[in-house]
């Protein structure tokens, strides 16, 4: 559980409203500080200027999609170290299996997994750190 | 041949002279008698002595008209006998010459009397024909009783018409039985020779034996018929060859013939178009060469096999490069023709898949795209019904906790068919993942068991499990090994009534590792066991079981054992149960991957 004193802030990036909504009504109701961002380019916008503990990253979004950023993510000092938590619709596992291969990241695939599920993952994600 | 006019007027001569000659003897022959007998018969008679002037002159007159006329008479008929005799001697030789000829010919003459109704034949006629004296005719109703019935009446009427009417030949053509009883085509050939008054009609003539011609002319006919027939037949035969030729050198598809090697012996336009091969005539081609290079190696495998083992074979995984780095697929049928159980030649047809198999694949495509974008709502509406239900939990009884327990069940359903069809799309479009690792088979079967543990508990299933491969690990793909028993798996517990049984045996097999599912539920209706692994396919009574299910299971199943080089099989019976076998290789060669 999040310390109630310096509540841990999560960044969520996810192009679709709805899930995005989802994902952050329920991740504040477990007492994070959640901010958001519904693009790449505007995610490591946030990132940079906010510095949360966990990144939660789609992997399908237009313009700049979750690989390309984690990539500028990891490239950044600032932002190098941030455990970041992929999230896919798309069960493409080759694809995400090609990231994962490189990067220590963890993978959740949206219609797998419960919202309780994610809050969950968040959680040992953080105690790992 | 007859005699000629002249030598019937000699005839007749002849005959005259006979009779003079008669009456000069009976005229002698009384001159003399009353010459011995004078005085008395001359007293009686003239009453006169003949020894008077007139009488002695009478007498002597008497008596030299009675010597000299039989003289003068004998003179003529000595002369004219022996003129008669070199007439009749010419003309018996004559006949008989012609006769000789004749008999030579093959004819036997005979002569008739039309108006006696008399019959002569020759004795050569009698050989010729095989009667003999009794048997032979000798009257007209005899002679015509020899000729077949159906030749009678027509050979009557050229004869009758010929001796009533003025012609001086004719010709007859009939059939007449032997005196063996045999049937023999004969020709008359005859002379009418008519006397002035008509009372008199003699008809000679020669019977040759035409058989021999008949049956030949018969023969001759028979076979010109033949002839012409054959003729017709070959040139029918002919055109039938060339329609088909045209057809086949004309076809949209390839169509090859090889020997029992492979090597080509005929290939249509649609081949070279195909392929873009060289003339096989300039380059002997095997049939496998063009498809060599770019076809799944085991496709190549099992179409040599096929040569060898003299058996048929059909494959559409087929392709090949033609000029212009073009790649096309191909559909390939190939079927052994035999005559008296040797392979004589293979014929084949090479139908271009390249078109269908672009269609299909766009359509898995689609599929695949399809399900991708539904995944998005489908994890939206997931974590709406999940917040739904967190919220409403407090009261379990209220109906919206109950909406909202249907609306996830329904979702889970959705998610579980969009995975289905995008595990299929993947497999039919080779992009599966395959990420083999070494992996044990017992802990993936209890890892998917005790997934679904909360189904079969629910039902009191007994399952239990005899596994011999606990030290044997195959490499595999972690995930499509989980499908495969995911799907049977649930699938047995799924059709297995309350406490039932489902027994699971695992044990190694050679390099392979076989697999049983034993459970005795519902069973597969016969008449429905051959479409069971087909794409979508559900049979009845599973239907009636579980409306839910989606029959993809087994489909998948069935791709991916046997993508792997593995197979499976079932046994079923309803009412009984349905066990299913397997074979997995433990170190597949065969990967998955990019066949379109």
């Amino acid at each position: 559980m999040p310390n109630e004193h310096t509540p841990k802030t999560i960044l969520v990036i996810d192009d679709d409203d709805a899930l995005r909504t989802a994902m952050v009504a329920t991740i504040e109701k477990a007492g994070y500080t959640v901010i958001q961002a519904t693009n790449g380019q505007d995610g490591i916008t946030t990132a940079l200027a906010e510095r949360p503990d966990l990144i939660l990253l789609d992997i399908l979004m237009p313009r700049m999609d979750g690989r390309e950023t984690l990539r500028e993510l990891r490239s950044r000092e600032e932002t190098s170290d941030i455990p970041v938590i992929l999230l896919t619709s798309v069960s493409d596992l080759s694809y995400v299996a090609e990231i994962t291969t490189h990067e220590h990241v963890d993978y959740l695939i949206k219609t797998d997994v419960s919202l309780a599920d994610i809050v969950k993952k968040i959680g040992e994600r953080l105690t790992e750190k | 041949m007859s005699p000629t006019s002249t030598q019937k007027d000699t005839v007749q001569s002849f005959y005259g002279d006979t009779f003079l000659t008669f009456f000069f003897l009976v005229f002698s022959v009384g001159v003399i008698a009353l010459y011995v007998y004078a005085p008395s018969i001359f007293i009686r008679l003239f009453g006169i002595y003949p020894d008077t002037q007139w009488g002695i002159l009478i007498m002597t007159a008497a008596l030299i008209v009675a010597i000299a006329g039989p003289m003068i008479l004998s003179i003529r008929i000595f002369l004219s006998a022996k003129q008669g005799r070199s007439i009749i001697f010419r003309l018996q030789e004559t006949r008989d010459r012609y006769a000789r000829v004749l008999e030579g010919s093959g004819a036997g003459t005979w002569e008739r009397d039309a108006r006696k109704k008399t019959v002569y034949v020759s004795t050569h006629w009698k050989t010729l024909f095989g009667y003999t004296d009794d048997t032979a005719p000798r009257t007209e109703d005899e002679w015509f009783a020899i000729i077949v019935d159906e030749d009678r009446l027509s050979a009557k009427e050229t004869y009758h018409h010929a001796v009533e009417t003025n012609m001086h030949t004719y010709k007859s053509s009939y059939r007449i039985r032997t005196g063996t009883g045999a049937i023999r085509y004969v020709t008359d050939e005859a002379t009418i020779e008519r006397n002035a008054g008509r009372d008199e009609i003699i008809i000679s003539g020669s019977t040759r034996d035409v058989t021999a011609i008949h049956e030949a002319e018969a023969l001759l006919k028979k076979r010109t018929a033949e002839l012409r027939a054959a003729n017709d037949r070959i040139r029918e035969e002919m055109l039938n060859t060339r329609k088909f030729a045209l057809a086949v050198s004309a076809a949209g598809d390839g169509i090859v013939i090889t020997d029992s090697e492979g090597t080509l012996v005929y290939a249509n336009d649609a081949w070279y178009t195909l392929t873009g091969m060289p003339n096989i005539t300039d380059t002997p081609t095997k049939i496998f060469s063009p498809f060599e290079e770019h076809s799944p190696a085991e496709e190549m495998r099992a179409m040599r096999m096929a040569f060898r083992s003299g058996s048929s074979y059909t494959s559409d995984a087929l392709r090949g490069i033609r000029a212009g780095n073009d790649m096309y697929d191909i559909e390939l049928s190939l079927v052994p023709v035999t005559d008296e159980n040797k392979t004589v030649f293979y014929s084949a047809i090479v139908i271009d898949a390249t078109k269908r198999k672009a269609i299909d694949k766009a359509k898995t495509e689609f599929v695949s795209v399809a399900s991708h974008q539904l995944k998005t709502p489908l994890a939206a509406v997931k974590w709406y019904v999940e917040m739904l239900v967190s919220e409403t939990a407090e009261a379990p009884d209220k109906p919206i906790y109950m909406y909202a327990k249907e609306i996830e069940n329904a979702n889970k359903r959705m998610i579980e068919l969009v995975d289905s069809l995008l595990d299929i799309s993947r497999i039919d479009l080779g992009t599966m993942v395959w990420d083999p690792a070494l992996i044990s088979l017992s802990s993936v079967v209890s890892q998917v068991l005790s997934e679904l543990r909360p189904l079969s508990d629910k039902k009191h299933l007994s399952i239990s499990t005899q596994d011999d491969t606990k030290n044997k690990e195959l490499h595999f793909d972690q995930k499509q090994l989980s499908i495969i028993f995911q799907n049977i798996l649930s699938n047995a517990i799924r059709y297995t009534p309350e406490g039932g049984h489902i027994e699971i045996v695992l044990r190694p097999e050679g390099d392979n590792l076989f697999f049983s599912v034993k459970d005795n539920g519902c069973g597969i209706p016969i008449a429905q066991q051959s479409r069971i692994f087909g794409k979508m396919f559900r049979a009845d009574n599973a239907k009636d079981i579980d409306p839910s299910g989606n029959g993809l299971g087994l489909y998948t199943v069935k791709q991916i054992i046997e993508r792997v080089g593995g197979s499976i099989r079932f046994e079923s019976e309803v009412g009984t149960g349905t066990t299913f076998y397997g074979i997995l290789p433990t170190h597949p060669e065969m990967i998955p991957v990019t066949n379109l």
